[in-house]
């Protein structure tokens, strides 16, 4: 009652103001009512507004002339949160964005390009930050801004709806227009599109496809979400797996999801996440105990393995038999072993990336599990809701049991042979545009053979990233980290004898790599990586007091590795397309370090030593510089078929020293120097690949021809290990590959898998000026694991969703090795002749191995969820040669033996709980 | 190095389980033969001894094949030649030189003309001296129920590092029984044994078979501790009574180490997943006319020294007799008694009898006839009275 008598009071006073006729409006803690008076009396506006009590308790306090009146009205009403507009004798009140009281610019005619019209409000906004749904349309980019010709960049994230995780290797691509793009290692992509609505499709494996309408002003930024799909089973017509194979210029890219790892059927019933690349085309190993693989004819030593960009140099514990990696941990694994990128330099074959998951971003899972000799566990979750997660996994192994069953007589009841390791990572969203990344990794194997012998080896790794989004256009990625391997083999049996043998390697990294998507034809990778070495070679101490053995420390060596890399991809047209790549590097072993340089043209031996240098600490020994090419072009026939081909040549600066040949555990790494030279190699590939069957499968036909050279090879009777002078035992090598590969893939369905044939020729031949002493007398023979016909056959087949059966077939030409051609007795025994370097072929290689899986609960809303896996490896049972060697112990006739590792079918179980 | 040896067993054991040894025989390649070997060092003061054979295939039963009728002879760097006689004993045929003492301040060479014409030398080689054997032990581990001999060694003057053994081992044993009487099949008569004429005591000998060798250059001594020559498990003969062993030791050069154990590792049993591969090395002898050619063995020169070290059953205290003879009464047998010749027929030998009581006790002939293990050749050095 009050208020209204105020109001009447007030709006007689100014009524009088008026009356009285002076030019100014003077009110005070006026209401919209008077204000409709005044405007209609003075201007002949009707006043509009809502009838709102918000809007009529407003008041206004008003001190202006004539001319400013509606101005000022304006600009209160505007603090408010209210817009007015005039038009055709109204005045229009309303809440939040202003009428538009007449049709925008050349809305019936050409558009005109309009001045930057930034002080208005923009009209539409994006309405919801996260896009999801189909029904709805979303708006990239402000439309009042500017047009710009082109295309607009549309970038943003791509996140599972559950867990919050980042997905990667999703498809995301239009209709129409023939762009696509795909998730990278954060859930990020970044797609040029055409302006206007359009559908924008996804698809990942395991995901619902999603389809979103978009209406495409500028660029912009739009995150999404997708849901994991729970049934899978009947056929899809297309598959992200199948573009992606098609389209990216990427050759000789095999990436597996660990989904699949964990379904090959693998030796102990460990999924084992190394084996899995064992199935690949072009990827062989000398035989089952090996720790190490060999990429297109490529030695076990130029494979670079790395595990969230730490370099890992032992990857599997007791020999060979399990990886060194939590498959729990692991997210996928990437195989490089045709075009390698130029951000990856440093080994000539390949490169092997390992990444984790990042965590369950919403809540804490886990899971947990038992085999005949592993447990794991690992845990995982938010440790601030969508801002930070953490991820953590351990394994251990109680493998004891197994010396414990021996006899006492046997010596080795009380050995002991142990691993563990330990997975951790921390990711850390600063903000939208920063994320920060924690990754460590330890392991650790331990023998003890018997009372007096022992050897253990351990790898640490440790890594910072730091990621960036610059702008839409631009981000980058930068990291640091340290990397350590070193083993030990104690002997203290005989006191006189005792020793113990050390060896480390230790190396300190800073990547730091861009990404520029200059427009919608050029891509730019760039950046800088640098690592630097500190090795030791090796080092012999005596172990007790008795014991007379020379402590013998082989002098550290020093290296740094740097490079500069530069790439375009290049989409000349949307079929045709070329990835243009230089990487630059550096190599140079560091002082402090004394060398001998030896007589050109010589042996290198005591007797041809010219002199003596010696390198001041820190500086430079022998710069070695050069450049890489990684080229590679992709044409796009169509959707369905495609043909690349591609060129690389890399460097390497580190090398295994190993004269056995499998990787034998005490193998240890040297670094080149003024004596020894990097390895280097090339490339030529060339590949088919296409979609048959109404695209359910895959098939890729690749070809390749390979050269290495300066490999490192030993003259007969050199000795390896603690050896100072080992330039003087090592021979130069060269070696040429080729093959063709042929792949086979199912993706999808409900018989998935691969078929995969090669064939393929390894030779090697040492270089040298005496010929005599030369293997071969420097002619070509094959390599250790040179094995022409090599099949590969993976295959899972899911029942119903909780029942499915894998089988795994591995066939492959017998490994090449040196056997007697002829026998004599010399020294009280007899002796054999042995022929040319790898001139004969055991037996043919085939191993058939087979398992269940069974998932006995698969109600999505229990507490835990299990699975039991049973399977036989090795199903036949078939005696696989691994060597032959020859008794000379038992009479005159010689006797050869084959040994076989896996001699008869292993079966297996295990139990994992998720929770 | 020792430790990849340990690495082979731990993958031995760990895949006990399930791996397997068989037998193999590879296809479709070509065995080669009769290539030459020479085998034979240059003994600077005594005589040298020379093998020359062929190379024979895999498969061949035979031993060695021997080539006779070859010109052998060892020739000094001045010219000096001292020739080697050819000594046929049965299959074996050996080249051996007279005593010959010869200056080690001097190289000298091996030749070797072979029937067919060619010759064949060795590079001319340096006498190394080695130091006297330091001494011969042995150790019994009881828990593991087995004896290894060793070997000491040692050179002060640490001139030496590379050593090489070979051994020779003499040994008495006895049967498991004593046999007093035994049977005459042509007068169906027992006969008593004189004590000169029995079949208890007997000897046998053998040579080393593995290739020894050391080097102590990553020791900061020259001398070598405890390198294990021979093993014997608690049921072997040749520890149940007296035990000789006679060690060898020479001197090498590097490069006659190093083929030495390129031998040797090319020899290894084990020849699987971390041995290093096979690969031929060079000797030091070359064919004139064909410098190519093959020819295998390294010839090296230089003295030897010996030492001999002998133990009883009782010092060693590790052997016992795990046979069990099995003792028949032919007179006493069920159903009926069994006459002597057909237990002569059996392959039995009486041990004692009485004639008064007319019974005679029978073992199995390789229970009380020591000569079924050994000879009764008693070695001139023999310690002891038995015969």
């Amino acid at each position: 009652m009050k208020k209204l008598n105020l109001l009447l009071i007030a709006t007689l006073f100014s009524v009088l103001a008026f009356s009285q006729q002076t030019e100014r409006f003077v009110l005070k803690s006026a209401g919209l009512d008077t204000i409709s008076v005044i405007a209609y009396k003075n201007f002949g506006l009707k006043m509009y507004y809502p009838r709102t009590p918000e809007c009529d308790s407003l008041k206004f306090t008003i001190n202006t002339d004539y001319a400013g009146f509606l101005g000022e009205i304006t600009t209160l009403l505007r603090r408010e949160g209210y817009s007015a507009t005039r038009t055709k004798g109204m005045f229009i009140i309303v809440k939040g964005t202003p009428l538009i009281s007449s049709l925008p610019q050349g809305y019936f005619g050409k558009t005109k390009e309009s001045d930057s019209g930034d002080e208005l409000n923009p009209l539409l906004t994006n309405g919801e930050s996260i896009a999801r749904s189909e029904n709805k349309i979303y708006k990239i980019g402000d439309p009042n801004r500017p047009k710009v010709t082109g295309r607009s960049i549309v970038s943003g994230y791509v996140k599972d709806l559950d867990s919050g995780e980042p997905l990667i290797g999703i498809a995301v691509y239009t209709d129409k227009g023939n762009t696509s793009a795909v998730t990278d290692a954060y859930g990020f992509y970044r797609i040029p599109l055409p302006r206007g609505e359009q559908a924008l499709n996804l698809k990942g494996y395991g995901m619902e496809d999603t389809k979103l309408m978009l209406d495409v002003y500028n660029d912009g930024n739009l995150d999404i979400v997708m849901k994991e799909k729970v049934y899978s089973l009947k056929g899809v017509v297309l598959s992200a797996e199948n573009t992606q194979n098609l389209r990216s210029t990427q050759m000789g890219l095999e990436k597996v999801r660990i989904d699949r790892i964990k379904h090959v059927p693998a030796a102990f019933g460990e999924a084992d996440v190394l084996k899995i690349v064992l199935t690949l085309p072009g990827v062989k190993t000398v035989g089952e105990a090996s720790g190490g693989f060999n990429v297109r004819g490529g030695a076990t030593d130029q494979n670079l393995i790395l595990f969230n960009e730490g370099t890992i140099y032992n990857p599997t514990h007791l020999f060979g038999l399990f990886s060194a990696f939590n498959a729990d941990i692991v997210n996928d694994i990437e195989l490089y072993k045709s075009t390698i990128p130029a951000r990856y330099g440093g080994r000539i074959s390949s490169v092997l990336e390992i990444n984790n998951r990042d965590g369950n971003s919403k809540k804490i899972t886990g899971s947990a599990g038992i085999g005949l000799l592993t447990g794991k566990f690992h845990l995982e979750g938010p440790l601030k809701k969508d801002k930070t997660t953490f991820i953590l996994g351990a394994r251990t192994t109680y493998s004891d049991w197994i010396l414990g069953i021996l006899p006492e007589s046997s010596g080795y009841k009380s050995g002991a042979a142990s691993f563990h390791d330990v997975t951790a990572g921390i990711s850390h969203k600063l903000d939208e545009k920063n994320t920060l990344y924690l990754h460590a990794y330890y392991s650790k194997d331990g023998f003890k053979f018997s009372m007096d012998t022992s050897f253990n080896y351990q790898n640490l790794n440790a890594s910072i990233k730091w990621r960036s989004l610059i702008n839409e256009h631009h981000n980058l990625v930068i990291s640091s980290g340290y990397d350590h391997y070193n083993y030990r083999t104690n002997d203290v049996g005989n006191p006189v004898n005792a020793y113990s043998m050390n060896f480390s390697i230790k190396q300190g990294f800073v990547k730091a790599n861009f990404n520029w998507l200059i427009n919608e034809k050029h891509s730019l990778n760039y950046g800088l990586n640098t690592v630097f070495f500190h090795l030791s070679p090796g080092r012999l101490s005596p172990v007790g007091d008795e014991s007379l053995v020379n402590e013998k420390i082989l002098p550290t060596e020093r290296g740094v590795e740097s490079a500069l890399y530069l790439s375009d991809n290049w989409s000349i047209t949307d079929k045709f397309s070329l990835d243009l790549g230089l990487r630059y590097s550096l190599y140079s072993a560091l002082g402090e370090k004394k060398y001998y340089t030896y007589y050109p043209g010589e042996p290198k031996s005591e007797s041809t030593i010219i002199d003596t240098v010696t390198v001041a600490g820190g500086k430079l020994v022998k710069p070695m510089l050069g450049p890489e090419f990684r080229i590679s072009a992709r044409y796009a026939f169509n959707n369905d078929f495609s043909v690349k081909a591609g060129f690389n040549s890399m460097r390497q600066n580190i090398h295994m020293l190993s004269n056995t040949t499998a990787i034998s555990p005490t193998d240890t790494w040297k670094l080149s120097d003024a004596n020894i030279d990097p390895q280097k190699g090339w490339q030529a590939a060339f590949g088919m690949y296409g979609n048959i069957l109404n695209r359910r499968i895959e098939v890729s036909l690749e070809g390749y021809y390979k050269e290495m050279y300066n490999y490192l090879d030993y003259k007969s009777g050199a000795i390896i290990n603690m050896n100072e002078f080992i330039e003087r035992d090592v021979v130069e090598t060269s070696g040429r590959a080729y093959g063709a590969e042929i792949m086979f893939k199912k993706p999808l369905g409900k018989l998935n898998g691969w078929l995969a044939y090669t064939y393929s020729r390894t030779m090697l031949r040492q270089v040298g000026e005496d010929k005599g002493s030369l293997i071969n007398r420097g002619d070509w023979y094959s390599a250790s694991y040179d094995k022409p016909h090599d099949l590969k056959v993976v295959a899972n087949y899911k029942f119903t969703q909780r029942f499915s059966i894998s089988l795994n077939v591995d066939y492959s030409s017998g490994r090449p090795v040196t056997i007697p051609l002829s026998k004599y007795y010399y020294g009280n025994g007899y002796r054999l002749f042995y022929s040319d370097r790898n001139a004969y072929r055991i037996p043919d290689y085939f191993r058939m191995d087979f398992s269940i899986n069974i998932e006995p609960s698969h109600n999505l809303k229990l507490l835990t969820h299990s699975t039991i896996t049973l399977g036989v490896y090795n199903l036949t049972g078939r005696k696989n040669a691994y060597s032959i060697y020859y008794d000379t112990q038992s009479g005159s006739k010689i006797q050869g033996y084959k040994l076989s590792i896996f001699g008869a079918p292993i079966p297996y179980i295990t139990y994992n709980i998720k929770f | 190095m020792k430790n990849k040896t340990n690495i082979i067993y731990v993958i031995a054991t760990l895949l006990f389980v399930t791996s397997c040894v068989t037998p193999f025989e590879p296809e479709g390649y070509e065995q080669l033969e009769n290539i030459l070997v020479i085998e034979g060092d240059i003994n600077t003061s005594g005589k040298t001894e020379v093998i020359v054979s062929r190379s024979l295939k895999l498969g061949d039963i035979s031993k060695r094949n021997y080539v006779k009728g070859a010109s052998v002879w060892v020739e000094s760097e001045t010219g000096m030649k001292y020739t080697a006689y050819q000594y046929i004993n049965g299959q074996e045929v050996r080249y051996i030189t007279g005593y010959n003492y010869l200056a080690t301040d001097k190289s000298y060479k091996l030749c070797v003309i072979t029937p067919d014409g060619k010759q064949y030398e060795s590079d001319l080689v340096k006498p190394l001296i080695p130091p006297p054997v330091e001494s011969v032990e042995f150790v019994t581990d009881t828990t593991l129920k087995e004896v290894t001999f060793y070997v000491n060694a040692s050179d002060p003057a640490n001139k030496t590092h590379y050593y090489k053994w070979t051994y020779t081992e003499d040994w008495e044993f006895t049967a498991h029984k004593y046999a007093n009487f035994e049977y005459n099949p042509l007068t169906f008569k027992m006969e008593e044994i004189p004590d000169y004429r029995n079949k208890y005591y007997c000897w046998n000998k053998s040579e080393s078979k593995s290739i020894l060798i050391y080097s102590t250059t990553h020791l900061s001594e020259d001398r070598v501790y405890r390198m294990p020559l021979v093993k014997m498990g608690p049921n072997d003969l040749r520890i149940s009574l007296l035990y000789s062993i006679e060690v060898s030791q020479q001197a090498l050069s590097k490069e006659a180490y190093q083929y030495w154990e390129n031998l040797r590792k090319n020899s290894d049993q084990l020849g699987g997943i971390f041995s290093p591969q096979p690969s031929e090395m060079r000797g030091n002898i070359k064919c004139l006319s064909d410098p190519e050619e093959v020819v295998l063995g390294y010839i090296s020169a230089g003295t030897y020294v010996k030492k001999r070290f002998m133990a009883s059953k009782s010092e060693i205290n590790l052997y016992w007799d795990d046979h069990v003879c099995e003792i028949i009464i032919p007179e006493k047998a069920v159903p009926m008694p069994i006459p002597w010749s057909t237990m002569h027929e059996d392959g039995y030998v009486p041990i004692s009898y009485n004639p008064s009581e007319r019974e005679s006790v029978w073992v199995l002939k390789e229970c009380a006839d020591c000569r079924t293990k050994g000879t009764k050749n008693k070695p001139s050095f023999w310690p002891n009275n038995h015969y």
